[in-house]
């Protein structure tokens, strides 16, 4: 707890001392009058009012939580004697909003995040309603309770000895299709592979040969070819998937940003692809590159939207290169998903290398229009349109090399641009072979 | 009541009532609408500085003001004067979200007038009493020197 002077022991001394002094030069007791509440409200504030022993302590009802859902901060203030009437400011990141403050069901006055509360003595629980409106990982370490003496000149903050913590996490788009890769793992999955082994979906017919499992001879076939004949399928296996995403830059506009859209889809694949029983991994990659190799489970799946949570663009000048990702993170065979609004050359060189090293990669464009304001006319509609036409190069280029790169808006649905880039990628694989 | 109004209403209080009440001459009329610009372009602009400065020009124009008989007026004056210092600070805290300047100030400033009122005529009746004035104007002086001394101190202190 820290104790401060207010601007007021200044001003009161500064008119208190004035007024007697005048009083005494001129020998008028008026004058003292005029200064002596000044003064003694000095006195006050210096000898009699002592500095109040409270303690401010804060929990909160869940560590994680959704967008749109509300979490109850609980602050318990110990202290010996009543404090009167006192602040408590809750001063919250963008993305919190404080909805309401409550003691003992009594609801408290709240007012640019100061709740107004009468604290008595012994210990006290106030409950603080915040809505978690946008995800992110949060601290909640500015909160604090003030209280000012009565003679104003002096004022007492109790900080939280430690500050809780918070995850909130985007709600989950449910995806019924998924981008299939070329390659699959050899681990059991549900991904129905190109390759002939043990499985349940069919691929062909052809005759034994020994040492062909007898369990899988088609009867029905044999009978009618006079010889034995076995089916042949296609067994299911699992994928690495990597998520890439691009925190060099962003198109922003208020509080909606691109970034918002790049951990929505991250979010809902990996629950889609951990559900598939895919390996989902994850690299955001600008400077400090973070990633996160593949794996799988929910110990998995919560440690990768953790570190998704914590993504910023933080504009940088250096960028050491897809060198500086351990390749670990980006297992052979993978399935690559870019997510970025290709704003900027290094993420754009960065997927082409992921693709010139043979990688699986489809790329979800990010559409920065929405956020840009409209261009005017004259050279600014001309330079708009240059910058379209730039970015469409940018486009084809990654199509010559075969990638797909679908455009996804703000305002569309994320299934439909997880099909649009499905069948693209079947259209362009098809060409390819 | 709004904090701004509350101290632009004991300003222009503070400015008018030695010009109602006291010898109210073309100095004190100037000195008196010099201390209430001061003290409205010092909560406009935020500068505690310029309401300090408006309280002397205030203090000025009282003594200026002030004749040979007792002012009872001033019990109001003192008041008033207290109301405008606490709720320019008020308005000053409320900007910079300082402890305290949230919710009503009212009930406080009510009980900050009575003090004020309580002292200001205790001092009066005092003056107006049968004890000696030399001795009364000895025990004004220490007390200012002391209020004085433990400020510098208590300010010292907090600065290490």
């Amino acid at each position: 707890m820290t104790s401060s002077q207010t601007s007021r022991q200044r001003l009161f001394l500064v008119s208190g001392v004035l007024s007697v002094a005048l009083g005494l030069g001129t020998g008028h007791p008026e004058l003292v009058a005029v200064g002596a509440p000044c003064l003694l409200l000095v006195a006050i504030g210096a000898l009699v009012e002592t500095t109040p022993a409270f303690t401010l302590d804060a929990t909160l009802s869940r560590r994680r939580a959704l967008e749109t859902e509300h979490i109850e901060l609980q602050l318990t203030v110990d202290t010996p004697v009543p404090l009167g009437r006192s602040e408590i400011m809750v001063p919250m990141p963008e993305g919190l909003v404080v909805e309401g403050a409550r003691m003992d069901d009594q609801v408290l006055a709240l007012e640019a995040d100061v709740v107004q509360v009468l604290v008595p003595a012994g210990s006290s629980t106030i409950r603080i309603d915040i809505e978690c409106r946008h995800w992110g990982t949060y601290r909640l370490e500015a909160v604090e309770l003030r209280v000012r003496s009565f003679s104003g000149t002096r004022a007492y903050t109790a900080a939280l000895g430690h500050s809780p913590g918070l995850k909130v996490f985007p709600p989950v788009a449910e995806l019924r299709r998924l981008l299939e890769p070329v390659e699959t793992r050899l681990g059991f999955g549900d991904l129905v592979s190109r390759a002939r082994g043990n499985g349940f979906e069919y691929a062909d017919l052809r005759p034994y040969v020994p040492g062909d499992d007898p369990r899988a001879i088609n009867w029905r076939v044999t009978a009618r070819a006079s010889e034995p004949w076995v089916t042949e399928r296609h067994p299911e296996r699992n994928a690495d998937v990597v998520f890439m995403i691009d925190t060099f830059a962003e198109a922003r506009r208020g509080v909606d940003q691109t970034l918002d859209l790049a951990v929505r889809a991250v979010t809902a694949l990996v629950e889609a692809h951990g559900r598939r029983l895919d390996r989902v991994g994850l690299l955001a990659f600008g400077e400090p590159v973070r990633w996160l190799q593949p794996g799988m489970g929910d110990r998995h799946r919560y440690r990768l939207l953790d570190t998704l949570m914590e993504s910023r663009v933080v504009w940088q000048q250096y960028w050491r290169g897809l060198g500086a990702v351990p390749r670990r993170s980006l297992p052979a065979n993978a399935l690559v998903i870019g997510l970025s609004p290709l704003l900027d050359m290094r993420a754009i060189r960065a997927f082409a290398d992921v693709r010139g090293r043979g990688f699986d990669l489809a790329i979800l464009e990010l559409e920065p229009d929405e956020y840009l304001p409209p261009a005017g006319p004259g050279t600014e509609d001309v330079a708009r349109r240059i910058w379209q036409l730039d970015r469409d190069r940018i486009r084809h280029r990654f199509e010559r090399q075969g990638v797909v790169v679908t455009p996804w808006a703000r305002n569309d649905a994320l299934p439909v641009a997880i099909t649009r880039a499905g069948a693209f990628r079947r259209r362009l694989l098809r060409a390819r072979v | 009541m709004s904090l701004p109004l509350i101290a632009a209403s004991s300003a222009v209080g503070v400015a008018v009532l030695p010009v109602l009440g006291g010898d109210g001459g073309a100095v004190v009329i100037t000195l008196g609408a010099g201390g209430l610009l001061a003290a409205v372009v010092g909560l406009f602009v935020d500068r505690q500085g310029m309401v300090a400065f408006a309280g002397v020009l205030f203090s000025i124009q009282l003594t200026m003001s002030l004749g040979a008989a007792q002012e009872w007026w001033t019990v109001g004056w003192a008041v008033l004067l207290l109301v405008f210092l606490d709720s320019a600070a008020g308005v000053s805290e409320r900007r910079r979200r300082l402890p305290g300047a949230f919710g009503p100030q009212l009930w406080r400033l009510v009980r900050l007038a009575a003090v004020a009122a309580a002292t200001a005529g205790a001092v009066l009746v005092l003056a107006g009493s049968s004890i000696e004035r030399g001795l009364l104007v000895q025990a004004a002086g220490l007390g200012a020197a002391a209020a004085l001394v433990l400020t510098v101190a208590l300010l010292a202190r907090e600065a290490k």
